[in-house]
């Protein structure tokens, strides 16, 4: 007769434990494991367009042709994205300085590459949340001032 | 349950660490291998940036294991760099296991 309450009450503390375990989780882990991805696949991002932008100026400025220069451009920032594991559509911005110059000696370019990192979706979630993230490199060089007229 | 609920916590913040020094030697690994495709740079010089930047953002534990060869991205000669470290345990110290990353950048050529 004593012993029924006991019982009881037992089972009911294990009961509220283990919903305070599936509701503290699901609450706190699931954003922060989803937090911690998004983070670092934007870190690998902005690392891979930084890096494919600085290869590819180099690439442009080291070119003696307007022709080979853009084609070898998009070489470099397709392998080193790949290098990266980056493998979401990206586009390539190149821009001389002054704008009429390109490749003459002394002339600058930036070369900015972007792309979107998209987000891991959580399905039952009914907020709207952007799919996906901007992230952009850019890189400046100087064409070297002994190069010959192209 | 406060244990459980805590280890979990850790195991992602430990987790996370992993990946973040796996991309760090991997982009040391690239700066490396783009140094020394450059023409007037060697493959040491290029091993000697990887090492450094490991060094810096890192440890010296994690840039024992630099190596850089030849090797082709497409049709184009290439120099590869490889960084093999070990695998963080407790934040940075590690009790064994090995990771190893590689990036490729192809060599200039003329044109």
């Amino acid at each position: 007769m004593s012993r029924q309450p006991c019982h009881s009450r037992r089972r009911g503390s294990s009961g509220r434990a283990s919903l305070e375990f599936l509701v503290t989780g699901i609450v706190l882990f699931v954003p922060l494991l989803w937090g911690a991805i998004v983070l670092l696949e934007i870190q690998k991002a902005s690392m891979a367009t930084d890096a494919a932008a600085r290869q590819a100026v180099r690439v442009f400025t080291q070119s003696t042709s307007l022709d080979s220069a853009g084609r070898r451009v998009q070489l470099a920032v397709a392998s080193t994205l790949g290098d990266f594991g980056v493998s979401s559509p990206h586009q390539i911005d190149v821009e001389c300085q002054p704008r009429s110059a390109c490749l003459l000696p002394e002339s600058w370019a930036v070369v900015t590459v972007s792309t979107d990192v998209p987000l891991v979706g959580i399905p039952a979630l009914p907020v709207s949340i952007p799919s996906a993230v901007p992230v952009d490199g850019t890189a400046a060089a100087q064409v070297s001032s002994y190069r010959g007229i192209p | 349950m406060g244990t459980l609920l805590t280890a979990l916590a850790l195991g992602v913040i430990h987790v996370a660490l992993v990946i973040h020094v796996r991309h760090i030697l991997h982009a040391s690994a690239w700066e490396g291998a783009r140094y020394a495709s450059y023409y007037g740079t060697t493959f040491a010089e290029g091993r000697a940036l990887t090492v450094d930047l490991i060094s810096e953002a890192l440890s010296d534990s994690y840039a024992q294991a630099v190596s850089v060869r030849s090797s082709n991205v497409g049709n184009q000669p290439a120099v590869t760099v490889q960084v093999r470290a070990p695998i963080p345990t407790v934040g940075l110290w590690s009790l064994g296991g090995e990771m190893s990353v590689q990036a490729a950048v192809p060599l200039e050529a003329p044109g």
